[in-house]
């Protein structure tokens, strides 16, 4: 990866959608990309806090160990349930279209 | 020196190791579907493993202690707390479409091993847990691949080394000593063939005396200890053979290919390629057409996984008090066992291999414990307790035979009870057979010592008959003696009890002795 592009720009805008999987078109993209400044202004008002002395992570507070699931087995679903929203079934799996590399 | 070796040496290789270990444990990282390699595809799925939404992960805690154990085996740095971020990209056998992972807290930070073999210290960079994806097949020439979610959230340890390796030897011996601290601390079953154990490795090479690396080929689909013996060698050749060229290797991602034949350097720019019997004239003679690493993509098209907290995820404590009580609950670690075996007069491979075998040390260690002698208890462990496992394909957890008949057998052949020969071709098997102690067997079948002087008195006897035999003996032909032996053993043909051949030996030996002196003078 080079420097991220910036969100707020069409061309930001469009690399995100690719990660996404979305289509866009050409002229969504200035519009999401007003829209997506919006938002990120919006959030960037955090940036103005002062974080001093706050340990940096997600959490409060870590749980303990005993907090955690035994390592105990559930039931799984039957196969037909597990794929009952596949898309499309091969034999005895979710059928995608082909993939070769990787 | 060949020509081959010539251009070699004038460049470093420099390698670091990835390598992607399942945990054993009994469920997946974060539900309790059941994890076992070959069941029925997508048998072992559920809500959360399939990434329904709605559906909230819970940590595994035994994936997380082996995890950490490990982490504390490597002496890694570990945070007061531990938490888990998502890895976000679509690929089919992904159902949530992000991967929960750890990137911004790993487990365990720096750390080290030392090899085995070489005893040189390997630094490691990190150690982290995440989850395994499912598994994708595909039909030759088929339109449509199948998905296998069953593999979908298996507890992975992934485990990271420093660019510390020099030589594919020494990244071998690293397999080794890693294979077997993971099967030592219990933390992964290390079956190749299921899969319990993928690598990954960094290779690059450098002219001799260079201190910069050189731009890395990042190798994936390393699925066996040969694979990554072969991707290296691979790797070094075509980097070397560029250099050779005048070219500069780029940082990119190539796939191990074991059979690859048709597609040599396919979509590589020319000024990023070499002809092929360039590279194949720096491979080992031996190569043969086919196996090469192939181009799969440069730095430049390299995934952009936007990484973030996992929200779905607490952080986990990792007190100092939990870490001492790991690291005090280790297991004696490979290296040190061997040390301690070879101090007890075990012999340096009978220590490796007794140490490679952790259900088998355990084993040898209850005979210690009983009073045998660490020689002899190894000696009968790989010897006698070997051949009854190996006859049954069993595990020396499972063994049918306890400690205690082992140290039983030790006794009898210590205190002469029976010939040595005798306990171990005829009183072991029906022990193993029948499950008595080898005194219980001797009881059993009456089986009792000669008097010595019965045997004295035989082996004259022999002597005496066998003029022709005690000739050939003293002109210094050592089949006589087996011939006279026999002859001894036939003389008790029908008695329960049978001499000992090294007494009947001993004996022969003062007879031939008295005889060479009676005739010198
Ligand atoms: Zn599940």
């Amino acid at each position: 990866m080079s420097a991220p592009l910036d969100p707020r720009t069409p061309e930001g805008v469009a690399h995100i959608a690719r990660l996404s999987r979305l289509a866009l078109a050409p002229e969504e993209l200035s519009a999401m990309a007003a829209h997506l400044g919006k938002i990120l202004d919006a959030v960037s008002v955090l940036e103005r806090l002062d974080t001093q002395g706050v340990p940096a992570g997600l959490h409060d507070e870590a749980l303990s160990e005993d907090a955690l699931r035994a390592d105990a087995v559930a039931p799984s679903l039957p196969v037909d349930e597990a794929l009952r929203n596949a898309p499309a079934r091969g034999v005895g799996g979710f059928e995608v279209p082909a993939v070769l590399a990787e | 020196m060949s020509a081959r070796d010539e251009v070699l040496g004038r460049y470093e290789l420099v390698v670091g190791v990835e390598v992607h270990a399942q945990l054993n444990t009994a469920t997946k990282l974060f539900c309790g579907c059941r994890l076992e390699f070959a069941a029925p595809p997508n048998s072992r799925t559920c809500p959360v493993c399939l990434g329904h939404p709605g559906v909230l992960p819970a940590l595994n805690r035994a994936a997380f202690e082996k995890a950490l154990r490990l982490a504390v085996a490597f002496g890694c740095r570990l945070e007061p707390a531990t938490e888990l971020d998502r890895k976000n990209y679509y690929y089919p056998d992904l159902p949530k479409n992000y991967q929960i992972s750890q990137m911004y807290h790993n487990l365990g930070e720096g750390g080290e091993l030392v090899l085995l073999r070489s005893g040189r210290t390997v630094r490691m960079h990190n150690v982290h847990l995440e989850e395994d994806a499912g598994k994708l097949s595909h039909a030759e020439g088929g339109r449509a691949s199948t998905v296998d979610l069953n593999r979908a959230g298996t507890p992975l340890a992934e485990i990271v080394t420093m660019p510390d390796f020099r030589s594919v030897d020494e990244v071998d011996d690293y397999m080794d000593t890693l294979t077997e601290l993971l099967r030592t601390l219990d933390v992964c079953r290390c079956q190749m063939q299921e899969g319990n154990l993928r690598f990954e490795a960094s290779v690059s090479v450098r002219p001799r005396g260079q201190e910069a690396l050189g731009a890395r080929t990042e190798i994936k689909n390393l699925n066996s200890y040969s694979a990554v013996r072969k991707g290296i060698t691979y790797e070094h050749a075509r980097q070397v053979a560029l250099l050779e060229a005048g070219k500069t290797p780029r940082q990119e991602t190539r796939l191990w290919d074991d059979e690859g034949a048709t597609d040599y350097e396919q979509g590589v720019p020319e000024a990023l390629r070499v002809p092929r019997r360039d590279v194949w004239a720096l491979l080992p003679p031996d190569w043969g057409d086919t196996g090469w690493t192939r181009f799969m993509r440069s730095k430049e098209q390299a995934h952009d996984y936007r990484y973030f907290p996992e929200p779905d995820l607490p952080a986990f404590e990792v007190s100092p008090a939990r870490v001492d009580e790991i690291r005090r609950a280790l297991p004696e670690l490979p290296g040190p066992r061997r040390l301690r075996y070879a101090g007890l007069g075990v012999p340096q491979k009978t220590a490796e291999d007794l140490t490679r075998d952790v259900p088998l040390a355990t084993y040898f260690e209850r005979v210690m414990a009983l009073g045998v002698p660490a020689p002899d208890a190894a000696n009968y462990v790989m010897n006698q307790v070997g051949a009854a496992l190996n006859a049954r394909g069993l595990s020396a957890a499972d063994c049918p035979v306890p400690a205690e008949h082992v140290a039983d057998l030790h006794a009898m052949i210590v205190g002469k009870a029976l010939p040595k020969d005798q306990l171990l071709k005829e009183v072991w098997p029906k022990t193993v057979e029948e499950g008595l102690a080898p005194s219980a067997v001797a009881a059993k079948y009456g089986l009792q010592a000669l008097d010595d002087a019965l045997v004295v008195a035989a082996t004259d006897e022999a002597w005496a008959a066998n003029p022709k035999s005690v000739e050939d003996l003293l002109a210094g032909k050592d089949k006589a003696k087996r011939a006279l032996v026999g002859a001894v053993m036939r003389a008790f043909k029908a008695s329960k009890a049978k001499p000992d051949p090294a007494a009947i030996n001993a004996r022969l030996d003062a007879l031939l002795a008295d005889e060479r002196r009676r005739r010198l003078l």
